[in-house]
C-alpha cells in the first residue's frame, strides 16, 4: 500500500493527552488494549483503552476504563489477553529515628478489563484479597511484562547502602495470587531488569552485571561496561562494552561460560529489541539489526542527526520479520520558561524486501528522549505509536 | 550577591562554592566561597536563580549528623516536586542516562562543553530524576530541560534532586569540606568493603528548614465545572515546608519573613483559553483554534506559618494532603498581599475544552509556565 494511504490512515482518531506517562501495549491476535498513566487526571491514573478489528469502541479517543487513582507505588501490566493486572503498594509509616520507613504490603488487584467481542468490561476491579502478601520495607517494586514476577526492593537512604530484593512468582496464571518464591542482597543501587517471562533477573552492581533466577539464587557475574538488555524470554543477553556490543546466549541453568559474540557498534546505546533469531540495537545514530545465531549484520539504517530513539520487531509469519523505527527530531529544546518542539516520526520496513510499509509522523511539544514508544502486534500487525501527547493505532499492515 | 548570602552558614557557603566551581577545572588556590564576585550557576529546580529554602542535605550537613552518610554522600540535595522539570545548570554533553523512572535513582551525567569525548573532565550528576527529555551524546544548553524531579524511593526524605559536580565518574564535591582543597575524592568504598548502616540520625540541623514543594506552582480549578455555572479559580503557589517536630523550630530560619529576599515579589499570570478544533466536511479534526477567553495577573508574596497555630495570613491554608501520614507538624506556606479579585468567579460560556496557563515571573523577569487542559461535559 502506498505510504502517503497510510499516513492518513494513522491519522485517524488519534488519543490525545498532555499528560501521557507509562505506556502499556499487549494484544493478541484479535486485539489490542494499550493503557496509560494519565497524569493530568485529578490524581495519576491508568486510563485503558481498547482497539479492535472494528474500532468498536475507541472512535473518539475515550477510554475504555479507567482504573482508580495510584497510590504511592504501583505498578500495571497488560496481559496478552488484555486484561490489566495491577500490583499495589501500601505504605505505613514508622518511625526510624526522625524519618520514616515505608512497610509495603502486596494487594493483588484482578482488573477486569478483559475485552470479550471487542467491548470493554464493566463490572468493577475486584476486592484485594483478605490477606495481602507481607513484604516488609520496601522501596520500588518491579513486575515482569507478563506479569508473573514480582520484585519488591528495599533500597537504602542512597544507592550505596545494602538492600534486600524480595520476589514472588504467580502461583496460578489465571489469577492474580502470588507466593514468595525467595530473596537476595544486593549493595548498590545499580539498574535491575526482569525477563518479561519472569525467569531472569539481571541486576547491576558496581562494575558487575548479576545474574540472578526467579528463586533469588545468583548463577553468574559478567562484566559490565555500559546498558544491558535481557530478551523477553531470558535466553538472551545484550551488554555494551566500549564501542562493542557482547551478545550471550543465556543456558536454562544461568550456568557461564556463555556462549557469547562480539559486534561492532557506533552511536550512543539506546535499546536493544530481540524477536526470534534477530536484534535490533539501536542508538541515535544508526540502528542495526543482526542475527542472534551467525552474528551476521542484516540490516541497518542511519541518522546522520542522531534523531533514532526506539524500535520493534515483529514477525508476524514464519520467515517475515517487520522493523519499525522511531524517530525524534528536536526542532527547539525545551528551556526554562519555554516549551519545546519536536518531530516524530515512525516508519516500518519489511526486511525481506526493504519496503516501507507504513509511516506516521506528526508534532509534539512534551516527549522524553526514548518516545516514540513503538509496539508492533497483532494479526495483522499494527504499529502502535505512543507519546507524552498522542497514540496512534496504525491500520493493519499489509 | 545579595545580603541573604551572608548569612548563610558555613556549610551551605561551601555548598555554594559547589554550584560555582568555573568550567575550566578545579581551583588550586583558596577559593572564598562566599565572595560576593562569584556567580552561580543557575539552579537546576523552578526559576533560576538560588533558592537557600530547597537546599535539604549537603555533604557537611551529612557528615555531622550521620558518618555513614558522610561517607556517600557526594553532593548537594534540592527539594523539588515529583514532576518537576530539572534544568541544566551548565551547557555539556550528555555522557550517560540511566533512565530508570521506577527506582527513583534515574541519574544523567553530564560532561561539560569543553572536556572532548572520551577523557576525564569536569561533568555534573543529576540524580533521582525521570522522564528525561536528551539522550546520551547530545549537547545540552543551560536551562535546557533534562526531566523531572522523581519519586523518591525512601521515606526518610522528600522528592528531590541530587547534585553532584563529578571529575570523570568521581564526585568532586569535596570542595564542600575544603573548597581549598582540590583533589577529588574517589568514593570511600573503593575498598570494596559494604558499609555497615547505621541508624539514620536525625538529618536537621538544629534551627534549619527542611522543605519539600507539594505542587510547585499550578493551577486549580472547581472540582466539577460545568458550562454557564461560575466556578472558583484560584491560581496559587503551593509550598509546603516540612518542619522539625521540635516545637522550638524558629520559623524565621526555616524560611525568613514576609519580604526576605528568598520571597521576593512575584507575578502570577492566569490565562484561560477555549480550544476549538477545526473540522473538515468530511469531519476529520484539522487543527486546533484557541481563542483568550480569560486573563488576570495576580502580584504575590510568600509567608510562612506554622500550622498549628490556625490562621494564615491571606485567608488560605493549603493542607498538605498528599503526606497526610505523617505525624510531624507542618509549616506550611501562604500567600498574602494577594490580590485576588477577578480570580473569584469565571464562567465558562459553553461546554469544550479549555487550555489553563499560568506563568510565575519573578522581579528580574524568569519566568516559569505551567498549563493544565480541562474538559467541561
Amino acid at each position: 500500500m502506498p505510504s502517503n494511504l497510510l499516513l492518513l490512515a494513522l491519522a485517524l482518531a488519534p488519543v490525545q493527552s498532555n499528560g501521557f506517562q507509562d505506556v502499556y501495549v499487549a494484544g493478541n491476535g484479535e486485539r489490542i488494549a494499550f493503557a496509560h498513566v494519565v497524569a493530568e487526571l485529578p490524581t495519576p491514573s491508568l486510563a485503558v483503552f481498547s482497539e479492535t478489528a472494528r474500532l468498536a469502541v475507541w472512535p473518539a479517543g475515550q477510554a475504555a476504563g479507567v482504573l482508580p487513582p495510584l497510590a504511592e507505588s504501583e505498578r500495571y501490566v497488560l496481559t496478552p489477553d488484555c486484561n490489566a493486572l495491577g500490583i499495589v503498594f501500601h505504605f505505613y509509616p514508622c518511625l526510624e529515628g526522625l524519618g520514616l520507613s515505608r512497610i509495603a504490603n502486596l494487594t493483588e488487584l484482578r482488573l477486569p478489563f478483559g475485552l470479550p467481542n471487542g467491548l470493554p468490561a464493566t463490572q468493577p476491579p475486584l476486592p484485594p484479597p483478605a490477606q495481602p502478601i507481607q513484604v516488609g520495607k520496601a522501596a520500588w517494586v518491579r513486575m515482569s511484562e507478563r506479569g508473573n514476577l514480582v520484585a519488591f526492593l528495599d533500597a537504602g537512604h542512597h544507592p550505596d547502602e545494602p538492600g534486600r530484593v524480595q520476589l514472588f512468582r504467580r502461583t496460578d496464571l489465571t489469577r492474580a495470587e502470588f507466593s514468595e518464591a525467595g530473596n537476595y542482597g544486593y549493595t548498590t543501587g545499580g539498574e535491575f531488569q526482569v525477563s518479561a517471562e519472569g525467569t531472569v533477573i539481571a541486576h547491576a552492581e558496581g562494575p558487575e552485571l548479576r545474574l540472578i533466577t526467579a528463586a533469588g539464587q545468583e548463577r553468574a557475574r559478567l562484566p559490565l561496561g555500559g546498558p544491558f538488555f535481557l530478551s523477553p524470554d531470558g535466553h538472551w543477553l545484550a551488554r555494551w562494552k566500549g564501542k562493542k556490543l557482547l551478545l550471550s546466549e543465556l543456558t536454562d541453568a544461568l550456568a557461564p561460560p556463555f556462549p557469547e559474540r562480539s559486534v561492532s557498534v557506533q552511536g550512543s546505546p539506546l535499546t536493544t529489541v530481540f524477536e526470534g533469531d534477530s536484534a535490533l540495537v539501536v542508538t541515535s545514530e544508526r540502528v542495526d539489526l543482526f542475527s542472534l545465531s551467525s552474528g551476521a549484520l542484516l540490516w541497518s539504517r542511519e541518522s546522520p542527526e542522531g534523531a533514532f530513539a526506539s524500535g520493534d520487531l515483529l514477525t508476524p509469519a514464519p520467515g517475515r520479520l517487520l522493523i519499525a523505527l522511531g524517530e525524534l527530531d528536536v526542532l527547539s529544546p525545551p528551556m526554562r520558561g519555554t516549551r519545546g518542539r519536536a518531530h516524530v516520526s515512525a516508519r516500518v520496513f519489511e526486511l525481506a524486501t526493504d519496503e516501507l510499509l507504513a509511516t506516521s509522523e506528526f508534532d509534539v511539544s512534551e516527549w522524553v528522549a526514548r518516545h516514540p514508544h513503538l509496539t508492533l502486534l497483532g494479526r495483522p500487525p499494527r504499529l502502535v505509536v505512543t507519546t507524552t501527547e498522542r497514540v496512534q493505532v496504525s491500520e493493519p499492515i499489509p | 550577591m545579595e545580603n541573604r548570602h551572608r548569612h548563610l552558614s558555613a556549610s551551605v557557603c561551601a555548598l555554594m562554592a559547589l554550584a560555582i566551581l568555573p568550567a575550566s577545572g578545579p581551583c588550586g588556590a583558596e577559593v572564598d566561597v562566599c565572595d560576593e564576585s562569584l556567580v552561580p550557576v543557575v539552579w537546576p529546580l523552578g526559576l533560576e536563580r538560588f533558592e537557600s529554602r530547597r537546599l535539604l542535605y549537603s555533604h557537611a550537613q551529612f557528615e555531622q549528623h550521620d558518618s555513614f552518610a558522610a561517607n556517600v554522600h557526594r553532593g548537594i540535595d534540592i527539594a523539588g516536586s515529583r514532576g518537576e522539570y530539572v534544568y541544566a545548570v551548565q551547557d555539556g554533553i550528555v555522557d550517560y542516562c540511566y533512565d530508570d523512572s521506577g527506582s527513583g535513582y534515574g541519574y544523567l551525567q553530564v560532561r561539560d562543553a569543553d572536556v572532548p569525548d572520551g577523557s576525564i573532565g569536569l561533568g555534573w550528576k543529576y540524580m533521582h530524576m525521570k522522564n528525561f527529555k536528551v539522550k546520551p551524546g547530545k549537547t545540552v544548553l543551560r536551562d535546557q530541560v533534562l526531566g523531572e524531579v522523581a519519586k523518591f524511593p525512601k521515606a526518610n526524605c522528600f522528592d528531590h534532586v541530587h547534585l553532584q559536580r563529578l571529575i570523570g565518574n568521581a564526585p568532586l564535591d569535596e570542595y564542600a569540606k575544603d573548597a581549598g582543597n582540590a583533589l577529588p575524592l574517589l568514593p570511600s568504598r573503593a575498598d570494596g568493603v559494604p558499609p555497615q548502616r547505621k541508624p539514620f540520625e536525625s538529618p536537621i540541623p538544629t534551627g534549619a528548614g527542611f522543605l519539600f514543594y507539594k505542587d510547585g506552582t499550578h493551577v486549580v480549578a472547581g472540582p466539577t465545572p460545568t458550562a454557564g455555572t461560575p466556578v472558583d479559580i484560584v491560581a496559587r503557589v503551593a509550598e509546603t515546608f516540612h518542619g522539625s517536630s521540635t516545637p522550638a523550630c524558629p520559623i524565621a530560619a526555616c524560611a525568613g519573613p514576609v519580604g526576605a529576599p528568598d520571597l521576593a515579589p512575584m507575578r502570577l499570570s492566569l490565562s484561560i483559553f477555549e480550544e476549538k478544533v477545526q473540522t473538515s466536511t468530511t469531519g476529520a479534526p484539522l487543527r486546533t483554534k484557541v481563542e483568550p477567553v480569560f486573563t488576570n495577573t495576580i502580584d504575590l508574596r510568600i509567608a510562612v506559618k506554622d500550622s498549628a497555630e490556625g490562621a494564615d495570613l491571606a485567608g488560605r491554608i493549603y493542607d498538605d494532603e498528599s503526606r497526610g501520614d505523617y505525624d510531624d507538624r507542618y509549616l506550611l506556606v501562604v500567600m498574602t498581599n494577594c490580590q485576588t479579585s477577578g480570580t473569584g468567579a469565571f464562567t465558562f460560556a459553553s461546554k469544550g475544552k479549555y487550555l489553563l496557563q499560568l506563568l510565575l515571573e519573578d522581579a528580574s523577569g524568569n519566568a516559569t509556565s505551567f498549563e493544565r487542559r480541562i474538559e467541561l461535559p
